[in-house]
């Protein structure tokens, strides 16, 4: 290293990154993106363009993002955003007091052993989690089983594929992405500051939202990136814990590539569900700057 | 300016990771099944399937299969792609044995998975087992490689009426292997009167008790036979109709699910399930009292599927002897007794259990068989009937 200027050095540090976002995502969203512009054949392959000119001034290049625009589509599209919203919203919530006794409330030395626990679950695939539900919550399963020699229901009940079931899935895959980051931020929190505000007269509450909130502020936003994202494009909990009855935009996704085949089609829903992820996150880069700290 | 550009790019590269985390986990989910693990080993114990080889004795090293002469010459690996549950261990291990090439099983759950592996051409099967409209896709898209007759003398042994047929007249590109029927799998205590047709899984009574499967063509398939339509309709009308009765009975169904119907249905979370004959024979061989399959009285699906040669195949001398080798009858009738789906092996059914030759769920007779249809690529209709199936799923 001692013999490269000084200037290239931050280059090859980034090298290795460049080459990797460049080979695995800015490589195939290219190809995504002209596949996008394509019609399917009949037999459900590419369809070839003999006239280049006709093909674009009649804008039948455009056709896939025309059908896309269709209510039916657009109805999915709403669905998944609010199921992605809800899903972080509830994670917020359920993260904020878990993170909130792990950083400031728990003893100390328990601390690390509460904070595994957590975590553990999560170095199991994320399928075999999903499995797990679905044995928990069918006619069958655990859930009714133990509601039953309680004596609490006389009959089991539906538990399983509906949307409770669906969000019950998302919120508990998407748990940790929520909780670390907002535990990061607690524990960073300078607890003079607390002291301070109590000194000067402030309740526990108006502490809190006054005081405590807007400081993990940025936790809580990189949670709802980390789990918002994920969690718009899933489509494997709600094939398995929904009894694939309802569709999301990853099911739809997927569908064109699979049944359907109609992989232009299914690209320009992909590209425009990249789109809608890539405009959060610059919102969330303007938050950032606007901090003027870093939230990651 | 550059440092909000700079976080982004870090943002960006996280989420990506997270993406890339989670879709992994997402590729395998449509495949991936409790139980599926146990198969795609050769060397898995699977109980049902652990009959002793018949063949497989020392003394009966098959003289007759000629195309094994060459044996001498194989080598290395034999990749097999193949649906879950569709090959016994044991007849691996023999091919193993005699061969020393040894087999590797990677499953899919769906034609259209097979088509998107073999499509992006990164991966190297030597066999494939598509379902015969999917035949006719693979073909057309170049993707199989042609087989030489002269080297597969067993191919004598399959029942005519599964040669030649239109997706490959001159069968050139596949050897028939297993065919079945789509049908439902019911229980009988739940529903002491049984089920006859299709019916059954429209009628209101038995709401909240149905599983259909979670497969755009076979729910159409249902619905066009109920209405006594053929289901390779392409007739816009004939579609809608259909579509407009799924989307009526979707309130019934319970969920949509193609690679765990037959555990659904034993788990008493369904008492009605669409679902593939041989696993649901499998079920009922099990708890004869329980469970039973019904091919429904207005027709369904039967589908054949073969054994193809990708283009890509990296050992296609193992390939063809493994052809040749499912094909010996002992061998084909060792598989359906492991498997219980039908064999299109002429010269199998002496060996086969008398258990399942007398089964009409496996064995339909002739005159139910003449209502079924098999299925066909239904060119530009996919995209209407694609677009149907979602707005059923987008309620």
């Amino acid at each position: 290293m001692a013999d490269l200027a000084p200037r290239s050095r931050p280059f090859l540090l980034l090298l290795p990154t460049w080459l990797t976002l460049g080979l695995f995502f800015v490589l195939p969203l290219g190809i995504v993106l002209i596949l996008s512009f394509a019609q399917r054949s009949p037999t459900g392959s590419i369809s070839p363009v003999t006239d280049w000119w006709a093909y674009i001034s009649s804008g039948k290049f455009l056709s896939n993002y025309a059908q896309s625009l269709d209510g039916l589509y657009l109805r999915i599209f709403w669905r998944s955003l609010w199921m992605a919203v809800l899903t972080t919203v509830l994670c917020a919530v359920i993260a904020y007091p878990a993170a909130y006794y792990l950083a400031i409330a728990a003893p100390t030395r328990w601390k690390g052993l509460l904070l595994a626990l957590a975590v553990i679950p999560f170095w199991t695939s994320f399928l075999v989690r999903t499995y797990a539900w679905m044995l928990i919550l069918r006619t069958q399963g655990l859930a009714n089983d133990l509601l039953i020699a309680a004596h609490l229901i006389k009959e089991p009940l539906d538990l399983l594929y509906n949307q409770t079931s669906v969000m019950i899935g998302l919120v508990y895959g998407e748990l940790p992405f929520m909780l670390l980051p907002v535990y990061a931020s607690l524990e960073k929190l300078d607890r003079s500051l607390l002291e301070a505000a109590s000194d000067l007269g402030a309740g526990k509450w108006s502490r809190f939202w006054r005081v405590t909130l807007p400081l993990t502020a940025p936790g809580l936003a990189a949670g709802t990136v980390l789990v918002f994202v994920p969690s718009l494009g899933q489509f494997v909990v709600s094939d398995l814990l929904g009894g694939s009855r309802s569709m999301l935009i990853g099911n739809m996704i997927q569908n064109q590539f699979t049944t359907a085949r109609n992989q232009p089609f299914g690209s320009a829903l992909a590209l425009e569900l990249t789109l809608l992820v890539l405009l959060l996150l610059i919102a969330y880069a303007a938050y950032a700057r606007k901090r003027g700290e870093e939230l990651l | 300016m550059k440092r909000p550009l700079a976080r982004l790019f870090t943002l960006a590269s996280l989420c990506f990771a997270a993406m890339l985390l989670a879709g992994c986990d997402n590729s395998t989910s449509p495949t991936a099944r409790p139980g599926a693990g146990s198969s795609a080993t050769p060397s898995a114990t699977q109980p049902s399937a652990d009959q002793p080889i018949t063949a497989g004795q020392p003394g009966s090293t098959q003289p007759a299969s000629g195309a094994n002469g060459s044996a001498k010459k194989l080598s290395g690996v034999l990749n097999l792609y193949i649906w879950s549950e569709y090959i016994p261990p044991a007849v691996l291990e023999e091919f193993t044995k005699r061969t020393g090439v040894k087999v590797n099983v990677d499953n899919y759950d769906s034609n259209e998975t097979l088509l998107q592996k073999l499509q992006s051409g990164v991966v190297d099967y030597d066999l494939c087992v598509p379902t015969d409209y999917m035949i006719k896709i693979l073909i057309e898209q170049k993707l199989l490689r042609p087989l030489d007759a002269a080297r597969l003398p067993n191919l004598k042994n399959v029942d005519p009426r599964f040669l030649k047929r239109g997706f490959d007249p001159e069968q050139r590109f596949c050897v028939p292997y297993l065919w079945g029927t789509t049908g439902v799998g019911y229980n009988k205590q739940s529903l002491p009167g049984g089920v006859e047709g299709w019916g059954a899984m429209f009628d209101p009574a038995n709401k909240g008790k149905i599983l259909m499967l979670d497969d755009m063509r076979e729910c159409f398939a249902a619905a066009l036979k109920s209405m006594g339509k053929s289901l390779n309709s392409t007739n816009a009308d004939d579609i809608k109709a259909a579509a407009e009765l799924l989307k009526k009975q979707k309130a019934l169904v319970k969920t949509y699910n193609s690679s765990d119907y037959d555990n659904i249905l034993a788990s008493g979370d369904v008492s009605l399930a669409q679902g593939y004959n041989g696993q649901i024979a499998k079920l009922a061989a099990k708890e004869p009292a329980k469970f039973a399959y019904v091919i429904p009285k207005e027709g369904t699906t039967w589908s054949m599927d073969a054994m193809c040669i990708p283009v890509k195949a990296q050992n296609p001398d193992a390939a063809v002897a493994f052809l040749n080798f499912i094909l010996e009858p002992e061998i084909a009738a060792q598989i359906v007794n492991g498997v219980n789906y039908a064999s299109t092996n002429a010269a199998a059914k002496a060996f086969i259990k008398k258990e399942i030759l007398e089964n009409p769920a496996i064995y339909p007779p002739a005159d139910l068989l003449k209502k079924c249809e098999a299925m066909e690529d239904l060119g530009e209709a996919t995209s209407l009937m694609d677009r149907y199936w979602t707005e059923i799923k987008a309620e």
